[in-house]
């Protein structure tokens, strides 16, 4: 009998429906947050649910929970399909997926009770960012390992960038998060001052480049193509759109910092990194667009299909806004006001979540063992519910910090401010409630989602699915290197 | 600052230039045409599952 090498989806499954449930828990302390924006009192007097003791849980939660896991789990999917062989070291991706867990849970009790750094998106203490590494390194283990097994020679461009995701977020967190505990609990960073605020902002940017960005075009270079099925439209400029992507975005970091005792000309270099970025930026947005040419009629039969693109809509519309901020004039009317807020969650909503979303309806029924999702209008349902939220939340927030920036800058002709900073927080209060009901509506669509990939999942529950052989070409006479063997 | 740094980052920029034409020269060589037009079609193979649910349920 001829062996049959299978594809190893199991971790996969894991990390699909740990990203479902990190979605609604995120989105849930979102939401509750916005309604404590709106109406105060929902605060309850509880300590740790306070803003400020539950916005982290929110922001590790979709970022680091959610979209984490689905990028890890399609990663491990992708690059088997990619490279035409099964996944390397099952057990250390089993230990990736358990410690993935265990990080998202001890950061989310810890972090509510006052245990943090009080660094944006790096809050963990000491011993979550011990941990955070060496899960860290265990999946990059089992990527490369599977990519070093490949049975096609080229690398498949989406693994270009889940390769910059993996190896550049490693070295992010672990530079950032260099200090010294002093106690169990506690510890402080060995940098200071401005220099501190730069090594934050170094990372917190190109967090946003390398998870929010790279790791989510590996999702969207494999994903849309097969969604659209068509070939993606240009192969050659997905390469000098990679490059060019990774190579800029490293410099741009300092543009979160305008107008502070940063040094002025380091000010400066963030703001021409991030007009340059426009262009890798915009090109892989046309590139994926591009690839729905002569399939659009799949947008109204294929919900997952129109996630993709209105997310790659979202990544061009966000990416140029991104670009635009930057600016120092128009930073000086944007900057700590909710126009941030919408655009990071234009950025967020629009695109990271709808690609993600997109990607797992894709995913999950072949995952599943299934012909297709279990029900076409729950993802229908989960499309409107989650675009009208988005559009909710952004225009609501849009239009809010334009409010702030006007009243903040405003003077009389005596020099003093025309307003009073309780004023404009008068101003938008009913906006602040808008952005509540579009919370409810992306959270509500994330319950859809779950539900329908619950009832997906049936056969896989049971077990009773069947794993998909992975296709390989028979050898060649005196093939080299030689054929990989087949592994069970 | 030493003035030898302006120099030095004009030949850095300029060197940076050159690779990323050379990213572009490489990229559109032809001798990838056929490799890269393959694996533009990679993600096709799996392509049971861009079916799309057809077997709708209340």
């Amino acid at each position: 009998m001829t062996a049959i090498e299978t594809y190893d989806d199991r971790v996969v499954r894991l990390f699909l429906f740990a990203s479902a449930v990190w979605g609604i828990i995120g989105m849930l302390v979102g939401m509750y947050l916005a309604a404590e924006l709106a109406w105060p009192f929902w605060n309850l007097d509880v300590p740790f649910l306070a803003f400020s003791k539950l916005r982290p849980d929110h922001t590790f939660g979709v970022i680091f929970a959610f979209g984490g896991s689905a990028l890890i789990g399609t990663c491990f999917y992708v690059v088997q399909r990619t490279g035409h062989t099964r996944l390397a070291l099952p057990r250390l991706a089993e230990f990736t997926f358990w410690g993935w867990q265990l990080i998202c849970v001890l950061a989310m009790v810890t972090m509510p009770l006052g245990m943090t750094q009080s660094k944006e998106y790096a809050e963990p203490e000491w011993f979550v960012d011990i941990l955070i590494a060496v899960v860290w390194v265990s999946f990059g283990a089992v990527f490369f390992a599977t990519l070093a097994r490949r049975r096609i020679r080229h690398i498949y461009v989406a693994n270009w960038y889940y390769s910059a995701f993996i190896i550049a977020v490693g070295l992010l967190h672990i530079i950032n998060n260099i200090a010294i505990p002093v106690s169990m609990t506690k510890s402080y960073p060995i940098y200071s001052g401005a220099v501190d605020a730069m090594v934050q902002w170094w990372y917190g940017h190109n967090a946003v480049a390398f998870f929010l960005t790279a790791g989510f075009l590996g999702m969207m270079y494999y994903f849309v193509p097969r969604q659209a099925q068509q070939p993606l439209w240009s192969y050659r400029f997905s390469i000098v759109n990679f490059w060019a992507l990774i190579s800029t975005y490293m410099w741009a970091g300092s543009h979160h910092l305008m107008y502070t005792a940063l040094p002025d000309w380091v000010q400066s270099v963030g703001m021409a990194f991030s007009l340059v970025l426009l262009m890798p930026s915009l090109g892989s947005a046309a590139n994926g667009l591009f690839t729905f040419n002569g399939s659009w009629h799949r947008l109204k039969e294929d919900p997952a299909a129109k996630f993709m693109v209105l997310a790659l809509v979202f990544y061009a519309a966000a990416t140029f806004e991104g670009s635009l901020m930057a600016v120092k004039t128009v930073n000086s009317l944007s900057h700590y006001t909710d126009w941030t807020i919408a655009h990071v969650h234009s950025g967020s909503l629009g695109w990271v979540a709808m690609i993600t979303i997109g990607s797992l309806y894709a995913m999950a029924p072949r995952a599943l063992g299934r012909p297709a999702m279990y029900s076409r209008k729950g993802m229908e349902l989960h499309f409107w519910l989650h675009l009208t939220g988005t559009l909710f939340y952004v225009i609501a927030m849009w239009t809010a910090g334009v409010i702030e920036g006007t009243m903040w800058r405003a003077t009389n002709p005596d020099g003093a401010l025309t307003h009073s900073f309780l004023d404009s927080l008068i101003a938008i209060k009913p906006l602040y409630m808008v952005r509540w009901f579009g919370g409810v509506l992306i959270w509500l669509g994330m319950w859809v989602m779950a539900w329908n990939l619950w009832y997906t999942a049936a056969d896989a529950r049971k077990p009773i699915i069947s794993p998909i052989p992975v296709p390989i070409p028979d050898p060649e006479p005196r093939q080299t290197p030689a054929p990989l063997p087949v592994q069970g | 600052m030493n003035p030898i740094w302006g120099p030095v980052a004009g030949g850095f920029i300029i060197a940076m230039m050159l690779v990323f034409i050379g990213i572009w020269v490489w990229a559109w060589l032809p001798r990838h045409q056929r490799a890269f037009n393959a694996l533009a079609s990679l993600p096709m193979e799996d392509d049971d599952a861009a079916a799309i649910a057809l077997d709708d349920k209340p």
